[in-house]
């Protein structure tokens, strides 16, 4: 079996001391590249073959852990020399002088970016149908969207395209696509990775999520990009050393570890029955295995998408404001203009309509008059939250699906808003309560994978891998692979 | 009708066609109905959570790094005169 | 009838220039000087996805100026997001502070004394803030209606601010600018600033008259400026008030060069910031041991200072506070002290002569060369009788501005006072040969003689006492005093 198909961590050891293996790998990525990124669109940017080879094999000499391995970045995390377009048109020709924290750990430790995945505009949807450069499609049904805001990272890995990626997550980015092209996704602890480098989309909700074949690749590579940042002010220490060791052990022998899953009512109501009943399997094996099962009502919880959306779009229109300055590669002359037409004109041409949507949306929220009774409520709806669900996370993980829906055909979603915002039901809850999550498939339903979502509490990451770990190994389905033409 | 396109417009700095002021009001609307479910939940005695984590911030000490080359700033600006950035016009039409 | 009453609140806006970098990023703060656009990072750029990570030591300075002030410190710090649009704003939002949900400023209340128009009146603060300074823009003609674009240097950008807001406790432009001046001093004796850098501190005046709403004239560069301005608004609103007009709240500028208020277009636009607690930036907590460290290590307030020359040194009042009206010469001045003696007559050298070079060139001590010791040793020479009082004079400005050695000067160009009398004599001979027609004037008329003083004088490049050459005259020509 070639090594494409491997999970990171076997490559990494593959070709460690083996540089003729590790440009046959890369080379075998790129003919699968060839074959299937016209028809899926998983990337805005790939880099030349031989460019990505040339700084493999240098990281490689040079003995760095990673030895070279090529890792996909979504293209809302800031790439030195690389162009960073957040799938926009105001950003098509912007090239960052500066690496994000976390590309600049992955690279110290011998990654090698192979391009900059798709992703819907400013991360700004759920279905990576909102990026100016084309919808990315599901390798599992082409006819079908990949998920969102982390839609191109999705389709890479799941497609063997790359063996990870980053994505980025602010109400369910990482999850949803991992849910919906059956791969592995995790969001950290708000703050459990440096933001520093990471495009705003609401500076409060985002977090940066790697999105691997399984949680031991995510192990893996989070014990290299984790550890506070004197950028990032919110950056935590999530303290996750050796992790990668004790979740690479488990079930080699020992008892796997047992935990309690909380069944929110809410959370599994208004759920689509295909999937309800895949997730409701995966839970009863993981009670038969010796899981705690726990149901609880949390009548709040049917609040957390409206507060989500409230400020997910104030903060949105606060970190956009910054585009029109004519700094970032715009072409436009702005002699013999006046700035209120040089900046409405580059904004008015630049940005999409789901992007103007929520802008101006943004602005009425933090308008006089309106702050108190839209933006501090939905603070206040955040906080209710937050106290309710983590008294239930000390006791255990909260379970649902990861998407209450199956993935949606190409435009069906995406012309209705709030039945686009409604696909993130489930996993704004996480980002508003600042925990940890993961997406990892259940089952499948209509031969499509279903996710399984489960959130821990904040900077319980190294915990909540490690059952995520234990889940996997029981549900037995990790590491898929979509039947592709 | 509560929005008034034209001033979030203006606040946003965008200048939308007709066509899609109308079609962007109705979705604002929309919207902004989906919003007024947060009424619905008793708030009182609750302070709202600007910052998750709670966590305190991390500050600087007060020292010096090299920024960024002047190549970049030539490179990504849509025009540099000796240096300098080459911006709009900062005043308006009417004023000039 | 009485002018209806003046009612003026500002609101100043202070740069910390004495720190080393700026006040999110690691960009160096002193922008002056470097070529455009070479001072900047991601941060200060607002480049898509780089963060802001606030100067502790900006804070601490702010927490010392509410403290000297007496205002409440706060117990966090709230950085909030102010958004306006333009050219000079990179991120589209400035990071500040402000008052409302959530959001809090370093301090609140507060005052300073000053002297008023009718005796010493209490100046009430209303907030002690922080924030960021925007980049500077320029024009290619110097006038921005004249330009068909504009220039832009980042390298100011993120500057760190101290913004002070007063209540309207003010009466006349009289009074804002005293209060002004009282202010400068202070955050220039407490280490926060230099004021007299270009640029270094900038203020928006709130102006109403009684009957009047509140007009807001913004961005004053100078305290020249602050008083002319409120005069010129304060006679405006009062002509239109009397002419049966109403004045409309609304935002105006300041045009130094025509000496006008202009009104402000988008009004909209800037009245509403949109403030909200910036999520980037969780509260810093200000614990009361950190305020009291803080307290521990003030500097001596410019105002005790004052009291302290007059109780010790015996100035008096007038020149104590012109002495403490900048930290660098109530220091020097002590230095002087330290070294040479005597108070009163360092002060009065200082005052006069020293400040007199300076201010004719604009003011700022930045230019002064000279060291304690060479002050010092000026004044011993005129006391040795070494150099005349004319010698000093003539010299002061070269010690003073070039930093030169007083002592060298004197020997290297030969100034040293003719101190022998037969010397004198024999130009007293001289000019009295030379001179018939004066000398004839000078019988006449006693005070004449001052032009035969004048001409030895000459003879003597300065360097004798004229009272002792006119006893010669007198005594050769045989007249009285």
């Amino acid at each position: 079996m070639s090594l494409v198909n491997k999970q990171l961590r076997y490559v990494v050891e593959a070709v460690r001391d083996n540089r003729e293996a590790l440009s046959e790998y890369i080379y075998r990525l790129y003919e699968r590249i060839e074959r299937y990124e016209e028809k899926l669109k998983g990337f805005i940017t790939l880099r030349p073959a031989d460019t990505v080879i040339r700084e493999a094999l240098e990281a490689n000499r040079l003995g760095k852990p990673l030895a070279g391995i090529p890792i996909a970045v979504k293209d809302n995390i800031s790439t030195e020399g690389i162009r960073t377009t957040c799938a926009s048109a105001i950003l098509e020709n912007y090239i960052p002088p500066y690496d994000a924290t976390v590309v600049k750990r992955l690279r110290e430790a011998g990654a090698v970016i192979i391009g900059k995945t798709n992703m819907d505009e400013f991360a700004m949807g759920s279905t990576t149908e909102t990026s100016y450069f084309g919808p990315s499609r599901n390798p599992w049904d082409p006819s079908r969207v990949p998920g969102g805001s982390s839609g191109g990272s999705g389709v890479v890995v799941s497609a063997y395209m790359a063996p990870a990626a980053l994505g980025s997550d602010t109400g369910g980015s990482v999850r949803n696509p991992a849910a919906y092209t059956g791969i592995f996704g995790y969001k950290p602890t708000y703050g459990g990775l440096s933001r520093y480098g990471l495009i705003a989309y609401a500076s409060s909700l985002d977090q940066i999520g790697l999105m691997t074949r399984d949680s031991v690749d995510a192990a893996l590579l989070l014990e290299y990009i984790a550890g506070e940042d004197p950028r990032d002010p919110t950056s935590l220490d999530l303290r996750v050393g050796g992790l990668f060791k004790e979740i690479s052990s488990l079930g080699e022998g020992r008892d796997l570890p047992k935990a309690r899953l909380v069944i929110v009512k809410e959370m599994w109501s208004g759920v689509e029955d295909h999937v309800f009943k895949t997730t409701m399997n995966a839970v009863d094996k993981l009670s038969s295995e010796g899981f705690e099962v726990e149901e609880v009502s949390v009548p709040e919880v049917s609040y957390a998408l409206p507060a989500y959306y409230v400020i997910a779009f104030a903060e949105a229109s606060s970190n956009l404001s910054r585009y029109g300055i004519p700094l970032y590669g715009l072409s436009k002359d702005p002699e013999n203009t006046s700035w209120i037409d040089y900046y409405s004109e580059i904004r008015s041409k630049g940005f999409g309509k789901e992007v103007k949507r929520r802008i101006m949306l943004g602005s009425f929220i933090l308008s006089a008059g309106y702050y108190e009774q839209y933006y501090i409520k939905a603070l206040k709806v955040r906080r209710l939250l937050r106290d309710r669900l983590l008294p239930l996370l000390r006791r255990g993980y909260i379970a649902s699906p990861t998407m209450p829906i199956q993935p949606p055909r190409l435009g069906e979603a995406i012309e209705d808003p709030l039945r686009l915002y409604a696909m993130d039901i489930e996993t704004v809850i996480p980002n508003l309560i600042g925990s940890p999550a993961i997406s990892l498939v259940a089952g499948f339903a209509n031969s499509l994978p279903v996710g399984l979502q489960l959130i821990g509490p904040p900077l319980g990451d190294r915990d909540l891998l490690l059952i995520a770990r234990t889940i996997e190994i029981i549900i037995g389905l990790s590491n898929l692979s979509p039947q592709m033409g | 009708m509560e929005v008034d396109i034209k001033r979030l417009e203006r606040l946003a700095l965008l200048k939308l066609s007709d066509e899609e002021e109308k079609a962007l009001s109705k979705d604002v609307e929309k919207i902004i109905g989906f919003f007024k479910q947060l009424d619905g939940i008793v708030l009182e005695g609750v302070e709202p959570l600007f910052h998750v984590m709670e966590k305190e911030a991390g500050v600087r000490e007060d020292s010096v790094e090299k920024g960024i080359e002047k190549l970049w700033i030539e490179r990504s600006a849509a025009k540099t005169i000796d240096g300098y950035v080459v911006g709009p016009r900062t005043i308006t039409g009417e004023e000039s | 009838m009485t002018p209806q009453k003046a009612v003026i609140g500002l609101e100043i806006h202070i740069q910390v220039n004495t720190v080393r970098s700026k006040m999110f990023c690691t960009c160096s703060q002193d922008y002056r000087g470097a070529p455009p656009n070479t001072n900047v990072c991601p941060v200060c750029l607002g480049l898509p996805g780089s963060l802001p990570v606030p100067n502790r030591e900006v804070i601490r300075k702010a927490i010392m100026l509410a403290l000297a002030l007496g205002s409440k410190v706060l117990d966090k710090v709230v950085f909030v997001r102010k958004h306006y649009f333009y050219p000079d704003l990179p991120k589209g939002y400035q990071i500040s502070q402000h008052r409302g949900p959530g959001m809090a400023p370093i301090a609140v209340g507060g005052s300073l004394e000053i002297e008023g128009d009718s005796g010493p009146k209490r100046i009430r603060m209303r907030r002690i803030g922080v924030e960021e300074d925007p980049a500077r823009i320029t024009y290619p003609s110097g006038d921005p209606t004249r330009s068909s674009y504009s220039l832009i240097d980042y390298n100011r950008s993120g500057v760190p601010l101290i913004e002070v807001v007063t209540e309207p406790d003010l009466s006349s432009p009289k009074e804002a600018r005293v209060f002004m001046e009282k202010l400068l001093e202070l955050v220039d004796h407490l280490g926060i600033s230099n004021p007299d850098l270009e640029g270094a501190f900038r203020v928006d005046v709130n102006i109403s008259i009684e009957g009047g709403e509140r007009v807001e004239v913004k961005n004053i560069g100078s305290l020249k400026d602050i008083e002319k301005a409120i005069s010129y608004e304060v006679v405006r609103q009062r002509a239109v008030l009397a002419a049966g007009g109403k004045i409309q709240r609304e935002t105006r500028h300041w045009d130094p060069v025509k000496g006008v208020t202009i009104v402000s277009r988008y009004k909209e636009l800037e009245e509403e910031y949109r403030y909200f607690p910036d999520p980037d930036l969780p509260p810093i907590a200000i614990t009361s041991s950190i305020v009291e460290e803080i307290a521990s290590k003030m500097p001596e307030l410019p105002w005790h200072r004052a009291e302290r020359y007059v109780k010790i040194y015996g100035l008096t009042r007038y020149v104590s506070r012109v002495l403490v009206s900048r930290k660098r010469l109530s220091e020097f001045f002590e230095e002087v002290v330290k070294i040479y003696g005597d108070p009163r007559r360092v002060a009065d050298l200082l005052i006069n002569d020293f400040l007199g070079i300076v201010n004719e060139r604009g003011g700022n001590l930045d230019m002064v060369k000279a060291s304690p010791q060479s002050i010092a040793k000026l004044l011993s020479l005129m006391d040795q009788g070494v150099i005349s009082v004319k010698i000093m004079k003539m010299i002061l400005e070269r010690v003073v501005l070039g930093g030169e050695d007083p002592e060298e000067i004197v020997v290297r160009e030969n100034l040293k006072v003719i101190a022998s009398d037969e010397e004198l004599e024999e130009l007293a001979e001289k000019v009295i040969k030379e001179n018939p027609k004066a000398v004839e004037d000078a019988k006449k008329n006693p005070k004449a003689i001052n032009y035969l003083v004048g001409q030895v004088m000459k003879l003597t490049r300065g360097r004798a006492d004229p009272q002792k050459i006119a006893a010669i005259i007198r005594r050769k020509l045989s007249i009285g005093s």
